[in-house]
């Protein structure tokens, strides 16, 4: 049914994310006040956002191969790779939305990490859209791929950067420690690095069945068979 | 100083038995959902998180035959 060879890293990915499902649910969590339980969410939202920020750094790296080849392939690489990590940050958005109205009371607070997630999310749905109102594919590589460079930048501003400089009810930012000393102890390690790892490889199987399906559709519009 | 030996005693364990259940009480007094745990029941709703996490799996392998048939039906276009 299964052809072994090159599927051994889907299997992986199956693997790592059921025993995140499994370990994560049953797994010693610390013991804070506020969070109670809902530090599970740990593995399962920030991982989305992992999973995004690995994602649009394949797409980056894509569209630089673009620009100095000129290869539509890797145009349709970096496209494919927003498309996939969109869907990672929609799922981070909306997973932050439920576990903040539990915890910090609202939705939506007025947070850098927040607001900043909001502007690159609206920065890549602006690439999607830039890019499928260029009908010449020589064209829409290069100008998608220079914004594409512009918005990765600016995502890493907004996410990674601005809300370290300020205060932020993330933690890790604003002063706040991250994964050093309360929020992630060594357990939690356990179950977190490889549910990053088994989200990627999932991710990663979505972006390859696209990337092959516009493969077939290149080689049946560059050549007609009658 | 009898008398005040023994209010030292005294206010000490006042003090004992003011203290460390308190203390205790810190540790314990975040919610968890021990008692869910102990019941069971979570393992239930893990069993049905994975079951829907197989089928979505599932269908991913079947998408992923299908792309698998149409690349190989292109690469014999091709040959002709």
């Amino acid at each position: 049914m299964l052809n072994v060879k090159g599927v051994w890293w889907k299997i992986l990915g199956i693997l790592l994310v059921g025993y995140t499902i499994v370990a994560g649910l049953l797994g010693e969590v610390p013991r804070l006040p506020i969070l109670n339980e809902t530090i599970r969410n740990l593995y399962f939202h920030v991982t989305m956002w992992f999973v995004m920020l690995i994602l649009f750094t394949m797409s980056v790296v894509s569209s630089v191969a673009h620009l100095s080849t000129g290869k539509i392939i890797w145009d349709i690489r970096a496209n494919i790779a927003v498309q996939v990590g969109m869907v990672a940050a929609s799922i981070g958005i909306l997973t932050g939305m439920l576990w903040a109205n539990f915890t910090w009371g609202a939705p939506w607070v007025n947070d850098p990490k927040l607001n900043g997630a909001a502007v690159s999310f609206l920065g890549y749905a602006a690439y999607l859209v830039l890019r499928s109102s260029i009908d010449d594919d020589q064209k829409r590589g290069r100008i998608s791929g220079v914004y594409n460079i512009f918005a990765f930048v600016m995502m890493i501003v907004f996410i990674q950067i601005l809300p370290r400089l300020t205060d932020s009810l993330h933690p890790g930012n604003g002063g706040n420690p991250a994964f050093s000393s309360y929020d992630l102890d060594s357990n939690m390690r356990t179950v977190f690095y490889p549910a990053v790892i088994g989200w990627f490889l999932l991710g990663y199987w979505l972006y390859s069945l696209q990337v092959r399906m516009r493969k077939i559709e290149l080689k049946i519009s560059n050549r007609v068979w009658k | 100083m009898i008398i005040l030996k023994n209010t030292r005693k005294i206010i000490a364990a006042i003090t004992l038995f003011l203290v460390f259940p308190s203390l205790q009480a810190q540790s314990t007094s975040v919610e968890m959902a021990d008692l869910f745990r102990e019941q069971g029941k979570i393992y239930v709703v893990i069993a049905v998180m994975l079951v829907l996490f197989a089928a979505l799996i599932t269908y991913l392998f079947v998408v992923d035959r299908k792309v698998k048939k149409l690349e190989d039906k292109v690469d014999e276009l091709d040959r002709e």
